[in-house]
């Protein structure tokens, strides 16, 4: 899955922590969603979007073979 | 979805495992020693076996409690690690079996087998946190 989220916090000057303390999970969970390498649920996806005040599609996307 | 810990969670979680850790390793010294060492009579056998094992399932109990505590992709991390801990232990202890059956290793202690299984454990939550950094 393709994700903005690296983006979306690099526009507000977060880090991986403040953002993770934000949303109510640790940095490393951050780090590995903006990796790739975990997805993240669907609760803890629209908690994000909530706060960026965006839809989910505009921070995840489905990529080929998804 | 499990929220971060506060501190507060944290340090009584802490003291829960240190409390239960302790515990276990005060019951499961004095019952072994204790059943090893003269310990007579049948009743007083099983009352020993009773508390021994007792002493250990407050600790299974707070593991949980402490995994459970964490947020979901340190979940993730751990239920990863114990399923590779489950399917290593498995296939080990389905080899032992077969290996020892045609006589080529001894009789091994099946009451130590929760060590291999914690020493595993450990081991695949040091290569899946590593995989997922």
């Amino acid at each position: 899955m393709k994700t903005r989220l690296r983006v979306l916090r690099a526009e507000r000057n977060w880090s991986q922590m403040e953002l993770g303390l934000r949303v109510g999970v640790s940095r490393q969970a951050i780090n590995a969603i903006e990796t790739g390498k975990y997805d993240p649920s669907l609760p803890l996806a629209l908690k994000i979007a909530r706060l960026f005040e965006t839809r989910v599609e505009e921070i995840f996307e489905l990529e080929e073979g998804d | 979805m499990a929220e971060h810990p506060s501190k507060d969670n944290g340090l009584r979680l802490l003291a829960q495992v240190a409390l239960s850790t302790g515990l276990w390793v005060g019951t499961y010294l004095f019952c072994r020693g204790a059943l090893l060492n003269g310990a007579h009579g049948r009743a007083a056998r099983a009352a020993l076996a009773a508390i021994g094992i007792a002493g250990f399932l407050p600790w299974v109990f707070v593991s949980a409690k402490a995994i459970l505590a964490q947020d979901e992709f340190n979940q993730r991390v751990h239920f990863v690690a114990l399923a590779i801990a489950f399917a290593v232990i498995a296939t080990a202890s389905f080899a032992c079996g077969f290996l020892r059956n045609a006589g080529l290793i001894p009789e091994l202690p099946f009451s130590d087998l929760w060590i291999a299984m914690v020493i595993v454990w450990g081991l695949a939550m040091f290569l899946t946190s590593r995989y997922y950094r």
